[in-house]
C-alpha cells in the first residue's frame, strides 16, 4: 500500500469515525426516557442529552460545566454520596442505585442511576457516564402492589370462619390461616409441609378422594363438595370445601387454594328440620282419618293418603281443587269450613263425603285454623272421622236398648203374673181349706207364698236397676245435707223401735241427678240402719269434703261391718255378705248405688272390719261441672 | 135383679181373672161380670159385633177392668177405640196391669183412662185393691148420665 493510499484510507477511516461519532451522539442526544450524562473525572457535567433535559428539567446550556452533585438531596450531599458513588464506580467499574434525586424545580423523583467510569485508549480515566431513569411511577406501582399483597395476606390470615390454605401442585400444604387453625385444630407450624389428605376420613382416603378432587379442580377449574372432614383430635365435622387451582404468570399450575367452612351446625339444623318435617308428615300420613288443609278460598292445600282413599282422587288432583266438591252437600261443607275460619274451629260437624265411585261415607269434621309465625291465619286443618262404624254401633246399641226395654217390660208383666197366681192360690188354699190342713201343711204353704213374695221383690229390684241404667240424668245443684235429712226422715219406718245417733255434717253441694242421688243415699242409709241393728248404741255419721278434683261423701256406721276380703263383691249384683236369716235383702241396693255413681263419673268404695262398722264412700264431680253445663246450655 | 152388666173384665190370664173374680165375689161385686180374654173380644162386646151381635144384655158396663198386654189388640188399642166411639167413650176404665212402666202409665192417661192400678203380687194386697176398686166405681162413683 502506498502512502497516499494510506492517507486516503486514514482519512476515510477518520471520516467514518466522525460519521459514527456523530451518529452515536445524535442517538444519545435523542433518547428521551434515559438521562445520559457524561462527567469529567471530577464530576463536572460535559454532556447532556434530551432525556436528561426532560427528566431533570435543565437545558443543556445551563448545566454543562456544573457539578453533578446538583441532583442530590441535601441528605445525600451531607453523607458525601456524590463523591462516594464516583469512587465506587471507579474502583468497582460500576455503581447502581435506586434513590431520590432532585429536579431543577426542586421536586424529587425516584431514580435508577448507573454510573460507569470512562477510560481512553491509554487507560487514563477520562470521566464517567451516568444513566438515570425516572422510576417514580414504577416504584409507586410496585409499592401499591406490595401493600395490596400485604393487605390480602393479612386478610386471609385473619379470616376465622373459613379455613383458607394453599396446596402445592402435589397437595402439600404451603400456607395455613387462623380459620384453618380454628376449624381443623392444627397450628400452621405443624401442618405446613404435610399432605392435605391428612384432613380426610379413612373412607374418603380409601376411595382416593384427595387426588380425585384435585384432579377435578384442575380439569374443571373448580371443585366443591359438602363432606365429612377430620380434625386434629380425630373428631369429624361436615365441611363445605372449595378447591381452586392456582396458576402463575406463565399459566403453569402453581398449586391449589382450598377454602373450607365448618357447616356441621347448619347441616344438623337442616337435618333436624327435615327429620321433624318428616316426622310431622308421617304423623299426617299415618292418620287413618282423612286430613285436609283448606285455604281461605276453600281450595284444598294438602291432603294425606286417607283423604285420597276416601275420595278416590289422587293427591295432585285434590290439591288446588274445591274442598266442597267432595261432599254430597257442598253448601253444608262450605258452611263448615267458613265456620272454622270465622270461629277458629269446629267440632263433630256431620257431613257426607262422596267417593269418585259414588260411595258415600258419613264423617264428623273437626277443624282448626292454623297460623303462620306472625299469627296470621293461613288455612284450616280439617280432620274427617269416618263415623259409619260408630253410627252402626249406635244403631245396634239403640236396638239393644229397645230389646232390653221390651225384655224388662216382659219381665215385669209376665213373670209377676204367675207369682201372683202362686201366692194368690196358696193363700186361698190356706184360707178355704184351713180345716183340712194340719199345722205342717199350713207351714209348707206359707213357705211357698213367702218365696213367691221374695221373688216378687227380686223382680222389682231388677226392674229398678234396669231403669237406673236407662235414667236420663238431669244435673242440678243439690243441697246434699238437706236431701240426706229428707231421706233419713223417709226411713222412719225402718227405725221403729230403734235409737240411733245420726250425725249429719255439713256436706258440699253436689251437681247431680236428684232422683239418682236420693236413691244412693236411701240405700246407703237404710243399709247403715239395717247393719247397726243389735248395736247397743248405734251411730251413723254422714260427712263430706271437697278436694278440688271431686266431692267425697262418706256414710259411716258402727254396725256389723264386713270382711274386706270380700269387698270386691260388695257392689256386685245379687252379692250378699250376710245370710238371709241375719239380714234380709236382695243384693241389689249397692249395685244400684254403684250404677248411679258411675253414671255421674264418680267412684264408690267401702272400708270395714267385721264387727267394727263400715264406711261407704262415693265421689261426685265438683259442682263447677254444673256451671259448665249451664254455660253450655246458654251458648 | 138388675140384669145389666156391671163389670167388663178384659184379661187373658185365667189365673189373674179368677183371682180378680174371687176378690170381687167376696164383697158381692161380681154378680154381673163378663170376662173377655182378648182385645178384639172386648171391642166385639162393647160394639155388639161378632159373637155379641145378638147379645141380649146391655153393652155398656158400669166399669171396665182392662189389662194392657192382651192377644190380638192390646189394652191401649182397646182404650183408644172405645174412647173414639160415641156410645162407649164415657165408660169408666181402670187399667190393671203388672207393668209399672212409666210409658204405659203416660199412654193410658193420654187416652183418658180413669184409673191406673198396678197388680200387687201378694194376694192380700191384690184382693184388697180389687175390692176397693169395685166398691168405689160401682157403689160410690156416679156414672155419667150421658152414655
Amino acid at each position: 500500500m502506498n502512502k497516499s493510499s494510506e492517507q486516503i484510507e486514514l482519512r476515510q477511516a477518520e471520516n467514518n469515525l466522525r460519521a459514527s461519532e456523530f451518529l452515536y451522539s445524535n442517538l444519545v442526544n435523542g433518547i428521551k426516557d434515559y438521562a445520559i450524562i457524561m462527567l469529567d473525572p471530577n464530576g463536572y457535567i460535559v454532556s447532556w442529552n434530551k432525556g436528561a433535559e426532560r427528566i431533570k428539567g435543565y437545558q443543556v446550556e445551563e448545566i454543562i460545566g456544573q457539578h453533578f452533585s446538583k441532583f442530590y438531596t441535601q441528605d445525600n450531599l451531607d453523607k458525601g454520596k456524590p463523591d462516594t458513588e464516583l469512587l465506587v464506580a471507579k474502583t468497582e467499574g460500576r455503581f447502581e442505585e435506586e434513590s431520590w434525586r432532585v429536579r431543577k424545580d426542586g421536586s424529587l423523583f425516584m431514580a435508577n442511576v448507573v454510573i460507569r467510569p470512562l477510560y481512553d485508549e491509554e487507560g487514563q480515566l477520562k470521566g464517567y457516564s451516568k444513566i438515570t431513569r425516572d422510576i417514580t411511577e414504577r416504584k409507586r406501582a410496585e409499592n401499591a402492589l406490595k401493600a395490596s399483597e400485604l393487605r390480602f395476606t393479612t386478610l386471609v390470615d385473619n379470616v376465622k370462619d373459613y379455613a383458607i390454605f394453599i396446596l402445592d401442585p402435589n397437595g402439600y400444604i404451603t400456607s395455613w390461616n387462623i380459620g384453618a387453625e380454628r376449624i381443623k385444630g392444627y397450628e400452621a407450624e405443624e401442618i405446613i409441609g404435610r399432605h392435605f389428605s391428612k384432613l380426610y376420613t379413612q373412607d374418603d382416603l380409601d376411595q382416593g378422594k384427595p387426588e380425585a378432587e384435585l384432579l377435578i379442580a384442575k380439569t374443571e377449574g373448580r371443585f366443591e363438595v359438602e363432606s365429612w372432614r377430620v380434625r386434629k383430635d380425630d373428631s369429624k365435622f361436615i365441611a363445605n370445601v372449595i378447591i381452586s387451582p392456582l396458576y402463575d404468570d406463565c399459566c403453569q399450575l402453581n398449586g391449589y387454594c382450598n377454602i373450607t367452612r365448618d357447616i356441621t351446625a347448619r347441616i344438623l339444623a337442616e337435618q333436624q328440620l327435615q327429620t321433624s318435617a318428616n316426622y310431622a308428615r308421617s304423623l299426617v300420613e299415618a292418620s287413618l282419618d282423612p286430613l285436609i288443609t283448606i285455604s281461605a278460598q276453600g281450595n284444598i292445600m294438602d291432603v294425606n293418603k286417607a283423604a285420597e282413599l276416601m275420595t278416590g282422587v289422587k293427591r295432585n288432583q285434590l290439591i288446588g281443587s274445591d274442598f266442597c266438591g267432595y261432599f254430597t252437600e257442598p253448601k253444608q261443607a262450605r258452611v263448615a269450613y267458613m265456620q272454622a275460619f270465622s270461629q277458629g274451629s269446629i267440632s263433630d260437624y256431620a257431613l257426607i263425603m262422596r267417593h269418585r265411585s259414588g260411595k258415600i261415607t258419613e264423617v264428623f269434621f273437626n277443624a282448626n285454623v292454623f297460623r303462620d309465625q306472625y299469627g296470621a291465619v293461613v288455612g284450616v286443618l280439617a280432620l274427617a272421622r269416618d263415623v259409619t262404624k260408630t253410627k252402626q254401633i249406635e244403631d245396634e246399641l239403640r236396638q239393644l236398648n229397645n230389646d232390653l226395654e221390651n225384655f224388662s217390660y216382659c219381665v215385669s208383666h209376665d213373670l209377676r203374673a204367675p207369682l201372683r197366681a202362686i201366692h194368690g192360690f196358696t193363700t186361698i188354699l190356706r184360707e178355704e181349706y184351713a180345716t183340712i190342713l194340719d199345722e205342717e201343711g199350713q207351714r209348707l204353704f206359707k213357705i211357698v207364698s213367702d218365696n213367691a213374695k221374695k221373688m216378687g221383690q227380686l223382680i222389682d229390684d231388677i226392674l229398678f236397676l234396669s231403669r237406673a241404667n236407662r235414667l236420663e240424668m238431669q244435673l242440678n245443684f243439690i243441697d246434699m245435707k238437706m236431701l240426706a235429712q229428707e231421706v233419713w226422715n223417709e226411713l222412719a219406718a225402718d227405725r221403729v223401735g230403734r235409737t240411733i245417733d245420726f250425725r249429719l255434717m255439713d256436706l258440699p253441694v253436689a251437681c247431680a241427678d236428684t232422683t239418682a242421688i236420693r236413691e244412693v243415699l236411701q240405700n246407703l242409709l237404710s243399709n247403715a240402719i239395717k247393719f247397726t241393728r243389735g248395736c247397743d248404741s248405734a251411730l251413723i255419721e254422714l260427712t263430706g269434703y271437697k278436694n278440688g278434683i271431686e266431692n267425697v261423701y262418706s256414710v259411716q256406721d258402727n254396725g256389723v261391718g264386713f270382711d274386706m276380703q270380700y269387698s270386691n263383691k260388695l257392689f256386685g249384683l245379687f252379692q250378699r255378705l250376710h245370710s238371709m236369716t241375719e239380714f234380709e235383702g236382695t243384693g241389689v241396693g249397692l249395685a244400684i248405688v254403684k250404677r248411679f255413681i258411675i253414671k255421674h263419673g264418680g267412684r264408690v268404695w267401702a272400708v270395714s272390719k267385721p264387727n267394727q262398722g263400715a264406711t261407704f264412700c262415693f265421689t261426685l264431680p265438683p259442682e263447677t261441672n254444673c256451671n259448665q253445663f249451664k254455660d253450655f246450655d246458654n251458648e | 135383679m138388675n140384669n145389666d152388666v156391671n163389670i167388663l173384665l178384659v184379661e187373658d190370664n185365667p189365673a189373674d181373672a179368677e183371682l180378680t173374680i174371687r176378690a170381687l165375689k167376696k164383697y158381692n161385686l161380681a154378680n154381673n161380670l163378663v170376662w173377655v180374654k182378648d182385645g178384639e173380644e172386648a171391642l166385639d162386646f162393647l160394639f155388639g159385633r161378632g159373637e155379641y151381635t145378638n147379645y141380649a144384655r146391655s153393652h155398656i158396663p158400669k166399669l171396665i177392668l182392662l189389662d194392657l198386654r192382651l192377644p190380638k189388640l192390646d189394652g191401649l188399642e182397646v182404650l183408644k177405640a172405645m174412647r173414639a166411639n160415641e156410645t162407649t167413650r164415657m165408660i169408666p176404665v181402670v187399667v190393671m196391669t203388672s207393668s209399672t212402666e212409666d210409658s204405659d202409665m203416660v199412654a193410658s192417661y193420654e187416652l183418658g183412662v180413669n184409673s191406673f192400678v198396678s197388680k200387687p203380687v201378694e194376694f192380700d194386697d191384690f184382693a184388697k185393691t180389687v175390692a176397693d176398686l169395685g166398691f168405689y166405681w160401682l157403689v160410690i162413683n156416679k156414672v155419667c148420665p150421658v152414655s
